[in-house]
């Protein structure tokens, strides 16, 4: 990084991914500062819009969470989609199946049942990577298909309500549905929750020996061995962790919007929680920044393209181009990491120190 | 007593269904065997839809169509190497950016050739192609041999994959790529050149499954019509482990498995048809575990080369 | 008539580091030349000059009397120059014919080219099993593959770097036989290594090296052993190097202290069959300084890895303080009290990626010191770093810097704060002074000094030997994975220490 700083560089990528979606809105027919004007005003300063955003953000910052986590291990959680499915699940059969509890004892209790789905859920993959060496990879990937089916039987067979038109499950009870934060919206408080996960895991990263131990394990695994650190242990805690933040996501989905549990609930929230993460340098207290950016590109794509009359699918292009962007302008030609996301964290540290030397002199 | 009609059906279903799916496997075990996971493929099926759905659309060739979606899907190959190969971002995130950019493009450019009115524009396709006297064969007959062109076309890249990867000089020199790139760049191996290669071809049989959506089944192109077969395909991949006939085998295994659920949400209700979704997965599972992975998988895959690393 | 290799002037700087000086060499056909020297001495420098990985500062290459230029390993192999490294690189996942194939043109992989690779396996009495992978081959048989693909590939030249190294006792004979083999079909081959006894086994002359210049290429049938010795090791005083006057150092007088640490019979064998340490014993006394002296390689990595539990022994015991800790954790050895200064400072000893004062408390965050309330107080983190920070004089002198924006030396000393403040029974260094510059070595054998004389025992592993002469209380040299004798470092001569550090394994016993 010698001219271009690191935030100068994100800044003309996001710049760039913006401008060849500004290119595409023109070829449409349309003005691209009024489409964007649109865009960005209608999702985070309209109050039907930002509810909007926050919903679509809650399910994108816990699955976020549960990439980092892993990933500051050193682990690369992509089982976020089935996780958030099996944490839906065993949450909504908690809620279906213990219908008569005070909300103030169920809702925690839902939290812990959908947490142990994920949690569950992402130990077989933890335990074959740390114990037989098979490449989460793979592994997450599979284990996303069966949970996404395992659902659909359980909505359409065992929880499937009476008259369902299609596969969903009964309500929960009125007791256990989240608050709702903005009278008349959507938004329940399940941005919040995340955010209350972000500050507990952000401070559990930074000052406690065992997530400071789980950040030693991603950065340097012989240097962890070195001090003692049990890599195997730190990668299965490390899953754990990611796959209970995920079923959170899951249990927020089912008890905070839709009350029931559906057929495909969710819309690949794990897939986003990747580019969250990603675009968070791994830093969970920035995840909450980057899943409220996603969460209002896609909440405000529908509004510019009724308001303005631009294509929504823009946004998805727009969305796909600041991945790329983002990701190529971190790379300096003789970077050697497998994984980018790591460099980026370094370099936004580096970034900081050169400031702060800057100040001092 | 087996119901022969019955047999037939789910022939003909594992064929339709599985032959996308087995386009994009063989398109990912290329890219694999060379070192390169290609979480591409779904966004890669969409480009190749569009470049046919939009040939044909323009020509009224079916042939037009399937050079324009290979055309598309080179191209987007050929953009995940540039990304995975000249700048090394990590190949997962790399892909799942292509897959989101492909899909809001493919969507736009849909729109603006074909216009946003509901259904599409029908365009002309491939009929299916009658081989004489096997076609007329009881069950196997009107279900393997009576299918579209792109069918036969796969069997026959399938193999010709096969040969060439496993049999031919060149095939040798890409696998030691994936194996161990540092090691084929001392032999001589051109391991950049090779990559480039195996991502754009991988690219083009991920466009054939979106070809063959379009021009052998539907006629016309639906925005996010992959529906998520390149994600299946690459369960595929492991499944068939990392061979492109097993991958072939293991599609249409995925294939089958579908068009029996399928049957059965008709036939039989009360058997709970997500079984039979689970069970290719379950079974690219198992022998992921039972067999490991390390004995087929590509040592090298996801992994950047740099010449100048240690 | 022209010799076929012609080497003369060849010059090659890193920085202000001069790695070869001057080198001249005539050589041919049918002969092996071995290598020898200490670390550091330019043998693998002039290797990587020889097959086109370096381009030389001055000088020229002639190969059967005109002048060629190398300036690529492929163009080495057009020329017929091959080099087999310590670690091959070969697909673990393919056969051996495969192997020897991979990147050749098409004309080149026909069924003669497969007859021909049998021809030359037996023409070499090569025991090459063509019908499994490379992962399932034993260590010298995948050795084998890798000359072969050289030889297919029509080497004349062929260099090998350290090749008995990886080997399993049994496999070096036959190895040895192979290569002799080649000599006798009219290769050149440059055998490179540091055992005396395999270069008078195997080679016709011996070109000795030391700080990048050639001292000598002697005939090695007419040359004892002892000479090869001294020329490699150089006739220099003992200790003066340093810049320390001898009658300042104090040697402790730790006769009748407590044993501190106890290494019994220690073995360890690699997965691969090779005995890294035969059983090994020593014994380091409380407050005192240990020396292991030996060349690069011989096992004394493993030795400090196996001391603080980041390897486990195949056999033997390790006692600390009269306690068994042979089969303790990595954190339980840090609980007791040993400090660890690793050889590789950026793998192991250091986060580069997170700040000084991250660094001096990684190893022991749970540490009373670093916590406050149960969490981890930033607040004692800085401070205690500050305070390190200037005693050690680390600079720049910003704990919250990142360790990567350190320069070596004052990375070193991150280490060795960190380490030396948790060494209450014993501190392991292993080449504390690798890669520092004379103010830091001081700076750094000083404190190890101090640990010392508070009655801490130390084992103080390095290849710098006029660091270890100059530091320990009593020297252990170490060869192929033993102790092959332990001396004072006060009466004994450097040419008595080169003949340990290469003396053969028959020659030890």
């Amino acid at each position: 990084m010698n001219r271009f700083t690191m935030q100068r560089r994100i800044a003309i990528a996001l710049l760039s991914a913006l401008s060849v979606g500004g290119v595409l809105i023109l070829l449409d027919g349309h003005n691209p500062f009024e489409a964007y004007k649109v865009l960005f005003l209608e999702s985070f300063l309209n109050y039907w819009g930002f509810s909007n955003t926050l919903v679509k953000a809650s399910p994108m910052l816990l699955a976020g969470l549960a990439v980092i986590i892993p990933m500051r291990a050193g682990v690369f959680n992509i089982g976020g989609e089935g996780q958030i499915y099996i944490g839906g699940l065993f949450g909504a059969v908690f809620a279906l199946a213990i219908p008569n509890l005070p909300g103030i004892l169920g809702v925690p209790l839902i939290f812990i049942a959908a947490a142990a789905g994920g949690a569950f859920w992402a130990a077989i993959p933890a335990y074959l990577k740390a114990y037989r060496g098979t490449n989460e990879v793979i592994v997450t990937l599979l284990m996303n298909f069966i949970a996404i089916h395992i659902v659909s039987y359980a909505v359409a067979g065992p929880l499937l309500a009476e008259g369902a038109p299609y596969p969903y499950s009964e309500e929960v009870s009125d007791a256990y549905r989240l608050p709702i934060l903005m009278p008349q919206s959507d938004t329940h408080a399940g941005f919040v929750f995340g955010l209350g996960m972000t500050i507990i895991l952000y401070f559990w990263l930074r000052f406690t020996p065992s997530g400071f131990q789980l950040d030693l394990v991603g950065r340097n695994a012989r240097a962890a061995a070195y001090a003692g650190v049990d890599q195997k242990k730190t990668i299965i805690r490390a899953m754990l962790i990611g796959g209970s933040l995920a079923g959170l996501a899951g249990a927020i989905e089912v008890i905070g919007l839709k009350y029931r549990l559906f057929h495909l609930f969710s819309d690949g929230y794990g897939y986003d929680g990747i580019v969250v993460a990603f675009l968070a340098a791994l830093n969970p207290i920035v995840a909450p920044l980057t899943a409220l950016f996603l969460a209002g590109l896609s909440a405000g794509a529908g509004t510019m393209q009724r308001a303005v009359g631009v294509d929504s699918s823009v946004i998805e292009v727009v969305e796909g181009l600041v991945v790329v962007f983002v990701a190529a302008a971190l790379v300096t030609p003789r970077t050697t990491s497998i994984s980018i996301l790591k460099l980026l964290a370094k370099n936004l540290r580096l970034r900081r120190q050169t400031q702060r030397r800057k100040k001092e002199a | 007593m087996i119901d022969l009609v019955l047999l037939g059906d789910v022939l003909a279903g594992t064929a339709r269904l599985g032959t996308p799916i087995a386009f994009a496997a063989l398109g990912g075990v290329i890219a694999e065997r060379g070192g390169l996971y290609n979480i591409g493929l779904e966004g890669q099926i969409l480009a190749g839809a569009l470049g046919a759905a939009a040939g044909s659309f323009a020509t009224g060739s079916a042939m037009i169509g399937l050079g324009c979606g290979i055309i598309c899907g080179l191209i987007s190959g050929l953009l995940l190497g540039y990304m995975s190969i000249r700048l090394r971002i990590n190949q997962l995130v790399g892909g799942i950016a292509l897959n989101l950019l492909l899909a809001g493009l493919t969507a736009f450019l849909s729109r603006q050739i074909f216009g946003a009115q509901a259904g599409g524009a029908r365009v002309n396709g491939f009929s299916q192609i009658n081989i004489p006297f096997l076609s007329d064969l009881p069950v196997v007959g009107p279900s393997l041999f009576s299918q579209d062109p792109l069918f036969y076309l796969l069997i026959g890249l399938a193999i010709a994959a096969w040969f060439w990867l496993m049999k031919s000089h060149k095939g040798l020199d890409l696998r030691a790529v994936g194996e161990n790139p540092k090691a084929a760049d001392l032999a001589g191996v051109p391991v950049f050149r090779m990559q480039y290669l195996a991502i754009a071809v991988s690219g083009a049989l991920a466009a054939l499954a979106g070809v063959q959506l379009v021009l052998s089944q539907v006629y016309v192109f639906a925005e996010g019509m992959s529906a998520g077969k390149g994600f299946i395909a690459l369960a595929a991949i492991i499944l068939g482990r990392w061979s492109p006939i097993g991958a072939i085998c293991a599609a249409l295994f995925f294939g089958f498995c579908d068009a029996v659920q399928f049957k059965l949400q008709f036939t039989s209700p009360e058997i709970p048809y997500q079984l039979f979704l689970i069970l290719p997965y379950l079974a690219s599972l198992v022998a992921l575990v039972v067999l490991g992975a390390k004995a087929s998988a590509p040592a090298s895959v996801g992994l950047p080369y740099d010449r100048e690393h240690r | 008539m022209d010799p076929f290799l012609n080497v003369t002037g060849i010059c090659k700087s890193f920085g202000a580091v001069r790695a070869l000086h001057n080198v001249n060499l005539l050589a041919s056909k049918g002969e092996c030349i071995a290598i020898l020297g200490e670390n550091g001495a330019g043998k693998t420098t002039f290797a990587s000059v020889l097959i086109g990985l370096y381009q030389p500062d001055n000088g020229e290459i002639k190969l059967g009397g005109a002048p060629v230029s190398v300036s690529s390993p492929a163009k080495a192999i057009e020329h017929g120059i091959g080099m087999i490294h310590q670690h091959f690189s070969l697909v673990g996942a393919m056969n051996a014919e495969e192997n020897i194939l991979i990147g050749l043109p098409s004309t080149k992989r026909g069924a003669e080219a497969r007859a021909r690779i049998r021809q030359l396996c037996s023409d070499f009495d090569f025991n090459v099993d063509f019908d499994i992978r490379v992962t399932e081959m034993p260590v010298g048989m995948k050795q084998r593959v890798e000359i072969l693909k050289a030889l297919f590939r029509d080497v004349s030249i062929l260099i090998l770097d350290e090749p008995t190294s990886v080997l399993a006792p049994t496999e070096i004979a036959p190895f040895l036989k192979g290569v002799r083999k080649l000599v006798a079909n009219g290769c050149l081959v440059f055998f490179i290594s540091h055992k005396l006894d395999e270069i008078r086994e195997i080679a016709d002359r011996v070109m000795v090296m030391r700080h990048g210049r050639v001292e000598g290429v002697l005939p090695v049938a007419t040359t004892p052993m002892a000479q090869m010795s001294a020329l490699m090791m150089g006739e220099k005083p003992t200790s003066e190097t340093v810049g320390m006057p001898k009658a300042e150092k104090v040697r402790n007088d730790t006769s009748s202290a407590p044993d501190a640490l106890v290494v019994s019979d220690v073995c360890l064998i690699d997965p691969g069959g090779a005995e890294i340490l035969q059983d090994l014993t020593l014994t380091v006394k409380a407050g005192e300084i240990l020396g292991i002296a030996g060349i690069d390689g011989n096992g004394q990595t493993e030795l400090s890895e196996v001391i603080t539990g980041l390897k486990r022994q195949t056999s033997g015991a390790i006692h600390l303080n009269g306690t068994e800790i042979s089969s303790a954790s990595i954190a339980s050895r840090i609980a007791d009290g040993i400090g660890f200064v690793p050889e590789d400072r950026h793998a192991e000893g250091l986060v580069l990626s997170l700040s000084v004062e991250e660094n001096l408390a990684f190893r022991s965050i749970g540490d009373d010191r670093f916590m406050s309330g149960g969490l981890i107080s930033r607040r004692a983190m800085h401070e205690i770093a500050s305070d390190v920070v200037a005693a050690f004089d680390i600079r720049p002198p910003d704990p919250k810097l990142n360790a990567s924006a350190l320069s070596g030396g004052n990375q070193q000393k991150i280490v060795l704060a960190r380490e030396v403040a948790r060494a209450r029974n014993l501190l392991v260094v292993v080449q504390p002074t690798k890669g520092l510059d004379v103010g830091a070595t001081d700076f750094v054998q000083n404190q190890i000094r101090a640990v010392a004389q508070s009655g801490v025992g130390v084992l103080y592993i390095s290849t710098e030997l006029e660091h270890v002469l100059d530091i320990s209380d009593r020297v252990a040299v170490m060869a192929f994975g033993r102790i092959t004798g332990v001396v004072d470092p006060e009466n004994t001569t450097l040419q008595d220490i080169g003949l340990l550090m290469t003396a053969a394994p028959e020659e030890v016993k």
